[in-house]
């Protein structure tokens, strides 16, 4: 008598085998960074600083201006701001400036002589845009709620005459003035 | 007799009186100024007992390329300085000195916008003035109202420079300035005469009259 026939367990060939191992590792190291950026997401705030007391720019709307850096920024901002002071003092030094993250956020705060905000103007880094225009920053100008008036890149018409066409004169500089005061910085909330 | 005396003791005086009087002639004050510590790029020695400029046309100082065509400019006291942006970028003049409470800032000037500034500050006294888009533009505008200067420009590595002030007198007072340095005053007898910057010394300048 013939024994029924047992089904045989198919053997599984070696090139699945190393598809599911592959598809382990993968599903772990995205796990593992999904998770860590969630961590750095929220447990690493960055206040943004206010860095000197308010003081009246003709070339920034004839307004009382107010920087504002994320404090993560500060060394990189001073350390800009103090080779400029010091090339203005030495005509002859040829300072190299640091470049920011992309990223990286600059804050303007506009106010009138009673210390109200008009508006607040924000640089944020991207990549650049086009290669006829080397300025990799998104200008926006925004109401003091943070709602936006206007925004884009320095190709764009509306930004070249507000903004981008003036801080094109500091391209050496990352495209910021740095302007610098000796104020002890504090931090505020944004 | 004694009429003969008095006679000869009057023209005897007035001998020595004519002999005896140095002379005021005109003489070539040369000199060099020697810098120990960073040079500045221009300085300017002057006749300090000289008054004879006055204000007149005036004087054009350029935006170009990112440099003033200036780096130190003399003007009379009351004198116009215009500067025009010969640039094809925006620019801006300004100056902000405490110490001849002048502070002034013209906003952005446009290609070929021209602004003017009267000389108010006194005679002797130099300001700065700027650009605060491009912070290395810089020019000096030194108030004088002697017409005997010379401005030396100073190129790099260079670490002593000569200068030649025409027309001055064993009677005139020289003084020398440069944006590294107060006012000194310039022994013509050959002294060396230290020259400070913020209180520490920078160098050494001396002169005679040739």
């Amino acid at each position: 008598m013939n024994e029924p026939l047992q089904p045989v367990e198919a053997a599984t060939p070696p090139v699945a085998k190393s598809k599911k191992r592959w598809l382990v590792v993968v599903g772990v190291v995205g796990f593992i960074a999904l998770v860590s950026s969630c961590r750095s997401c929220g447990a690493k705030p960055d206040p943004f600083v206010t860095l000197h007391a308010p003081y009246r720019s003709t070339t920034h709307w004839n307004l009382n201006i107010v920087t504002q850096v994320p404090q993560s920024l500060v060394p990189l901002y001073e350390e800009n701001a103090l080779m400029v002071q010091q090339a203005t003092e030495d005509l002859r030094l040829k300072p190299t400036y640091k470049s920011y993250p992309i990223g990286a956020v600059i804050r303007k705060e506009n106010r009138d002589d009673s210390g109200k905000v008009v508006f607040i103007s924000e640089m944020i880094k991207k990549k650049p845009q086009s290669i006829g225009n080397p300025d990799p920053w998104f200008y926006r100008q925004l109401n003091p709620d943070f709602s936006p008036q206007k925004e884009g890149y320095a190709g764009d018409p509306g930004i070249a005459t507000l903004c981008a066409t003036c801080h094109a004169g500091a391209i050496d500089r990352d495209y910021l003035f740095h302007t610098y005061r000796a104020s002890a910085p504090s931090t505020q909330t944004p | 007799m004694k009429q003969f005396h008095l006679r000869q003791r009057c023209a005897a005086l007035c001998f020595a009186f004519v002999v005896g009087t140095p002379a005021v002639a005109a003489a070539t004050a040369e000199g060099t100024v020697t810098f120990t510590k960073t040079p500045p790029l221009a300085l300017v020695v002057w006749d300090t007992t000289d008054a004879s400029q006055s204000a007149g046309v005036p004087i054009v100082i350029t935006q170009k390329n990112r440099v003033f065509s200036q780096l130190l400019a003399v003007v009379p006291p009351q004198g116009t300085v215009e500067f025009v942006n010969d640039d094809d970028q925006q620019h801006n003049v300004f100056v902000s000195d405490q110490k001849n409470k002048l502070e002034l800032d013209f906003g952005l000037a446009q290609p070929a916008e021209t602004v003017k500034q009267v000389v108010s500050w006194p005679s002797g006294t130099a300001v700065k003035f700027g650009c605060k888009i491009h912070p290395q533009m810089q020019t000096w505008i030194m108030s004088l109202s002697s017409a005997r200067y010379q401005v030396v420009l100073v190129p790099d590595n260079v670490t002593q420079v000569s200068f030649s002030v025409p027309n001055v007198t064993s009677e005139s007072k020289l003084q020398v300035w440069s944006p590294r340095g107060e006012a000194v005053n310039i022994s013509l007898g050959g002294a060396a005469v230290d020259l400070t910057f913020k209180d520490k010394p920078c160098g050494q300048v001396t002169a005679a009259l040739k």
